[in-house]
């Protein structure tokens, strides 16, 4: 898992390199470094809620659509309060809104496969179609417009140093994550269901609700990324992040998360989610067109996950 | 008879239109080793899914300690050690985390109850030796590195370590070699010895007439047979179990 990290890590340094040579400098100056940093936030808690589902033998293809849905309900929420409440408990109250939304879906796909019995690829196919839709429904297929500035001013562009406020928040919430997995008998729990699904219910783990609980949270860190999309742009994006699910799953298979499930590690998926970041930046900063970024990523996936021997089919006969 | 640690009335069990088990009565009392021996679709595999709570049964009462089991939470709460057939182990996990799953020791830290890891790692390592078994050593290591044999041996210490009134074993000697054979039979008359009911389930004959208090053959589900194995040889056991075919 370390040599992982350090792979990984070496890999990234290569590419920073090359667009910092390619873009003159304009790669690492610090508007685009805040820019990705920003990008992070809402990546890493994909990423992480991705690797969680893995590590139970799950995926989820429905982040972007949650994402997308979170902002459209929070933001609408805050839209109508904003003038009733006081400016900081309507933003709270959006973020919390948002995240109850990302739950929600969560919820649902959690109820499909734990209590249904249906694939989790399958159930979370249908919850991209059905997320999106809601999200284009409810807005008529228009960006929200009128959402007040400080919810950019006092969340979105807020820094600390050189670390823009939304990046500490998703990092905070993800070392949050990492010792629930490591110091609770949950994340032990989430593993076995994913190590075996049958064994773990043998010995008295309850996987319905464990599986039920896992997709909550997961979906519930898409919708505070939905709210930091809100921030960043004080709009929606409801066109956009339709590729955000292959970026996590992608960061996550990198960082050494088995796709079968049993393993995950939390380091590599914010690596991986780094790598995908700094490609994505990258391609944009030397003037590529975006239509190549998807292949970039997925050409990253693949390559990647080549390279392991332990996410390869085995071939018998 | 007494209702003993484990007792089973009337039960039953389909699959569909086809009759698995049928009006089983069964005891099994402190102490007492009870091998279930049947021919391939005798219904051992269905009885022992029931006892273990792994299955719910059409007819009939199952207890143990008088309690009735319904399910696992049941099984696990009334303290039924069982060896699965296909062991139940999480492979990506180490052999302490195996030893403890579901039942994880916790410590406390602050205000907060944690995994208390490095107390696993000692009792699981405790637990191991205590059996004799000197092919664990390293609690840390995966499941998925272990052998065949090393994975059947941790299934048999995590089920004697759970079990506090019953142990259940399904061939729990199918992948060992002889010097693993001798510990597991070991262990199973040590729980015996520790008041534990057990109920084997075995193709190893010989093992089973020199281990067993009881012998219960079961044909086409329904109990054949019900007696002490004294004075029986494997040719009369088979014979119980095939009948004329």
């Amino acid at each position: 898992m370390k040599l992982r990290v350090v792979q990984l890590l070496i890999v990234e340094g290569v590419l920073i390199s090359a667009f910092f040579v390619a873009s003159s400098g304009m790669f690492l100056n610090t508007a685009n470094v805040r820019g990705m940093l920003i990008l992070a936030s809402q990546i890493l808690l994909l990423a992480v809620g991705q690797a969680m589902l893995m590590s139970a033998g799950y995926i989820d293809i429905s982040q972007g659509a949650a994402l997308i849905l979170s902002a459209v309900i929070g933001g609408n929420v805050i839209l109508a309060i904003q003038d009733v409440l006081p400016m900081p408990l309507a933003l709270l109250l959006g973020a919390l809104i948002a995240i109850v939304t990302g739950g929600l879906v969560g919820l649902v796909n959690g109820i499909m496969v734990g209590v249904v019995g249906i694939n989790a690829l399958v159930t979370t196919l249908g919850m991209l179609g059905i997320a999106t839709g809601v999200a284009k429904v409810v807005t008529g297929g228009v960006n929200l417009i009128g959402l007040p500035g400080a919810l950019n001013t006092s969340f979105g562009v807020v820094r600390f140093g050189p670390f823009p406020l939304p990046f500490l928040v998703s990092l905070a919430v993800i070392l949050v994550i990492w010792m629930l997995f490591h110091f609770t008998s949950w994340g032990t729990h989430v593993l076995a269901m994913g190590s075996s699904s049958s064994a773990a219910h043998r010995v008295g783990i309850r996987t319905t609700r464990n599986t039920i609980g896992v997709f909550v949270l997961s979906s519930a860190l898409a919708g505070l990324a939905g709210f930091i999309d809100l921030a960043r742009y004080s709009t929606t994006n409801i066109s956009g992040h339709t590729n955000d699910s292959l970026a996590a799953i992608a960061a996550a298979l990198i960082g050494g998360t088995l796709l079968t499930g049993g393993r995950i590690n939390f380091l590599g998926a914010i690596i991986g989610a780094l790598l995908a970041i700094i490609l994505l930046s990258g391609l944009v900063i030397i003037n590529i067109s975006p239509f190549y970024q998807t292949i970039a990523i997925g050409a990253m996936l693949l390559i990647a996950v080549s390279l392991d021997p332990s996410n390869r089919l085995r071939r018998r006969g | 008879m007494t209702d003993g640690i484990l007792s089973l009335t009337g039960v039953g069990k389909h699959f569909g239109a086809v009759t698995a088990l049928g009006d089983i009565n069964l005891r099994v009392g402190a102490g007492e080793i009870v091998a279930l021996i049947g021919d391939n679709g005798a219904g051992k595999s269905t009885l022992m899914n029931i006892i273990c709570g792994a299955d719910a049964v059409d007819e009939g009462v199952v207890r143990v300690n008088g309690e009735p089991l319904r399910n696992l939470t049941d099984a696990n709460r009334l303290g039924v050690g069982v060896v699965y057939q296909d062991l139940a182990l999480a492979p990506h996990m180490t052999v302490a985390e195996n030893m403890y799953l579901g039942t994880e020791l916790t410590r406390r830290l602050g205000p907060f109850r944690v995994l208390d890891r490095r107390g696993m790692s000692r009792d699981a390592k405790a637990a191991i030796t205590e059996l004799g078994i000197s092919t664990l050593h390293n609690v840390s290591m995966p499941v998925d590195r272990l052998s065949g044999g090393q994975r059947q041996v941790l299934g048999v210490a995590r089920a004697i370590k759970r079990a506090k009134s019953l142990i259940l074993l399904d061939e729990p000697t199918a992948a060992l070699g002889p010097k693993q054979v001798g510990i597991v039979l070991q262990a199973i008359e040590a729980a015996s010895n520790n008041g534990l009911g057990v109920v084997l389930v075995s193709h190893d004959i010989p093992s089973v007439l020199k281990l067993a208090h009881r012998v219960v053959i079961l044909r086409h589900g329904t109990i054949f047979l019900d007696r002490k194995p004294d004075g029986m040889s494997v040719s009369d056991v088979m014979t119980a179990m095939v009948g004329d075919e």
